[in-house]
């Protein structure tokens, strides 16, 4: 019984990993209507700023400090790429948009081995949440536990900013009806850049805060970006609590799928999209894409 | 009139020019193709690019092949066999190399091996494992260079038979060279131990590993000895989450190639210690020609040599060797030079063997271990691969008729 307990909290602090990193490709979606391949490429670079900003700066400030700095340090390059590259192709046909951010994707990948070199990075444990705790015998890591909480605090966060700020208002006014929302005087250029920054902030947060579970390496971006996609087309794309359900349950089916057949996890995300794709077309809270 | 008839007979001249140039410099050199996973796994594939230039270095100022300079052509195949056969297919249409050589995955070393068996060129693969490439999808244009999954894994079920431990289970990335290890493991373990008992078997995907439910999955299990045949940034995952849970603890480990300094080296503080393993002691190996391939690798890179340095390395003197020998470009006379060839090599005398081309190279198998913060392997010893081969008529049966 208690097996059946962790394992299913392991599955939720794999979903909160995930929601983190969709709920950014979702918000970006929803109000730009750009298919962000290069979101995966932000995840890697967070992780890898990430991994030298806490390498450098030892203790726990230095730590938590270091992940909050590299995630608002890739913000500011996302601000860059929206300013520089996706500014010139919202109207261009959807497809020159994903080549676009997807030789990004490329470009990125090489980079990060020629700054970084071609290891595997290993950093260090989150100070604080370096164990575990002992659940009737089986070992939750206290990180895990973190990683739970800090799902639904991340959801809520979202969700005042989007339901009770101006900002949001009109975030979710162009996520409705861009062309409404520009007649009525809002500086679409301003809204659109900062909707990237938040995705990509989002994106680099998920990125930084793999460090304590995993190696820093450079197809960290193609490795999530699948994950990410599958997550978001189940959840509904521009719906973050789309996003929050379909992480939950894609993690979730996987984590007991490979009780029953390991061999599960090469398909199971897929699997799960397909079977929610043929019931629901728009995803499990999506509305018809305008 | 005069004047485009003068500008044709300048312009025939140039090309002519050119080509008989271009035919005097092909004359005088020997070219090889070379294909790995480059922008894939830069972890193995750098070091690896070094060793082969190192090697092209050296077989050229000695002379060359008979006196002609040896050329490498390389291509990335970004892990995707389809572009491994496209640049195959390149190298020998575009390029007419004499061979091809390299590879890293155990499914880009079929397709590349199916592709020379078309179109009867020589393939040297250099790192893929899977037993299927010299035995069942075997052909007699391919060779290997580095010892199989079965060699490796009886050079493992030999120490891991000395253990007590009956029960076992096995955690793989779920792909050829995953499946075919964990195959051949669970035969040979279970020939020497009939009493063991495989009590759960766990296969994430290539790269892709969710470690924190395998842990779990396989922890569940309760199995007192596990192999591992996961590598690279999966390992260190499964590693990390292993530490963490405690899966390790009191539990006897078998893993495939974690010794190789590219996969042991990331792992630092969280290596974990006394896990059976094969492969590179590079600071300990007490061997001339290691020495010398230690010496020279060092003084011309300024770091220290991986597996990948190695097995780079001994491709292109390999190749070099059987071309020096065939002393043509022909394909049916490389494979004859190369059959039964022996030479040396940073791991001693290696041997490509006749009956099914594989050579007789071996690997380290030691323990890992923590030392100074930084994992080593402790307790090495060589073992031949020639050792770890079944009799001549078990592999008959089991390669294709020709």
């Amino acid at each position: 019984m208690a097996f059946y307990v962790v394992q299913f909290l392991t599955g939720l602090a794999s979903a909160a990993s995930l929601f983190l990193v969709a709920s950014g490709l979702s918000i970006i979606f929803g109000v730009t209507r750009i298919v962000n391949f290069a979101h995966g490429a932000f995840y890697m670079l967070g992780a890898y700023v990430a991994f030298t900003l806490t390498e450098r700066f030892s203790g726990a400030f230095g730590f938590w400090a270091g992940i909050v700095a590299a995630a608002l340090i890739v913000a500011a390059i996302g601000v860059l790429v929206e300013m520089v590259l996706l500014r010139r192709i919202y109207h261009a046909p959807e497809l020159f948009q994903l080549l676009a951010t997807f030789g990004l994707t490329l470009m990125v990948e090489d980079i990060v081995v020629l700054i970084w070199g071609p290891s595997d990075l290993l950093g260090r444990r989150a100070p604080g949440f370096k164990g575990a705790v002992d659940f009737f015998g089986q070992n939750i890591p206290t990180y895990d536990l973190f990683l739970i909480s800090l799902g639904p605090v991340v959801l809520a966060a979202l969700w005042i900013i989007f339901q009770r700020t101006r900002w949001g208002v009109l975030v979710r006014a162009a996520t409705q009806d861009r062309d409404m929302v520009a007649a009525l005087g809002v500086n679409q250029k301003w809204l659109f850049t900062s909707v990237f920054a938040l995705g990509v902030f989002l994106a680099a947060l998920g990125g930084a805060l793999q460090i304590p579970r995993d190696a820093v390496h450079h197809a960290l971006d193609l490795r999530i970006i699948v994950d990410v996609f599958v997550v978001v087309v189940i959840g509904g794309l521009g719906s973050i609590v789309g996003a929050f359900v379909a992480a939950v349950l894609v993690s979730e089916l996987n984590a007991f799928g490979i009780l029953i057949f390991p061999r599960f996890s090469i398909f199971a995300a897929f699997v799960i999209m397909a079977v929610v794709l043929v019931v629901r077309p728009w995803g499990l809270m999506g509305r018809p894409v305008k | 009139m005069q004047l485009n008839r003068r500008f044709l007979g300048v312009g025939l001249a140039i090309t002519f020019g050119v080509m008989a140039a271009h035919s005097a410099r092909a004359q005088s050199e020997i070219k090889i193709g070379e294909i790995n996973s480059y922008s894939l796994l830069p972890a193995f594939t750098e070091p690896y690019r070094k060793g082969w230039q190192l090697a092209l270095e050296q077989v050229n100022a000695a002379g060359g092949i008979n006196g002609k300079k040896l050329v490498v052509i390389s291509k990335d195949d970004g892990g995707k066999p389809a572009d491994a056969q496209t640049a195959a297919n390149e190298l020998v249409s575009s390029e007419n190399v004499a061979m091809l050589t390299g590879t890293f995955l155990s499914n880009i070393g079929l397709a590349v091996s199916d592709f020379a068996n078309q179109k009867k060129i020589f393939f040297l693969a250099a790192e893929p494992l899977t037993d299927a490439i010299t035995w069942a999808k075997g052909n007699r244009y391919t060779f290997r260079l580095r010892p199989s999954n079965y060699m490796q894994a009886a050079m493992l079920v030999e120490e891991a038979a000395k253990l007590r431990a009956k029960r076992w289970a096995t955690i793989a990335p779920n792909y050829e060279y995953g499946q075919s290890a964990v195959a051949v493991f669970k035969k040979l373990m279970s020939e020497k131990r009939p009493d063991i008992q495989w009590v759960d078997e766990q296969w994430p995907p290539q790269g892709k590993i969710d470690a924190g439910p395998v842990v779990q999955a396989v922890a569940a299990a309760n199995p007192e000895a596990i192999l591992n045949v996961t590598f690279g940034a999966d390992l260190v995952k499964l590693v990390r989450e292993g530490n963490t849970r405690g899966l390790f603890k009191d539990r006897s480990v078998v893993s495939f190639l974690t010794g190789e300094p590219e996969y042991l080296d990331p792992l630092k503080e969280e290596t974990p210690e006394g896990w059976i393993v094969t492969g590179y002691p590079w600071n300990s190996i007490k061997l001339p020609e290691h020495e010398a391939f230690l010496k020279a690798y060092q003084a011309k890179y300024n770091e220290y040599p991986r597996l990948g340095s190695v097995v780079g390395y001994q491709t292109i003197k390999s190749a070099a060797a059987i071309l020096a020998k065939a002393n043509s470009i022909d394909p049916e006379k490389l494979i004859a030079a190369a059959e039964g060839l022996s030479m040396s090599s940073p791991f001693g005398e290696i041997t490509f063997r006749k009956i099914e081309h594989q050579s007789t190279m071996g690997a380290f198998v030691g323990k890992t271990a923590l030392k100074d913060g930084k994992g080593v392997m402790v307790d090495t010893a060589y073992r031949k691969g020639g050792d770890f081969l079944p009799s001549d008529a078990e592999i008959a049966k089991l390669r294709p008729k020709d």
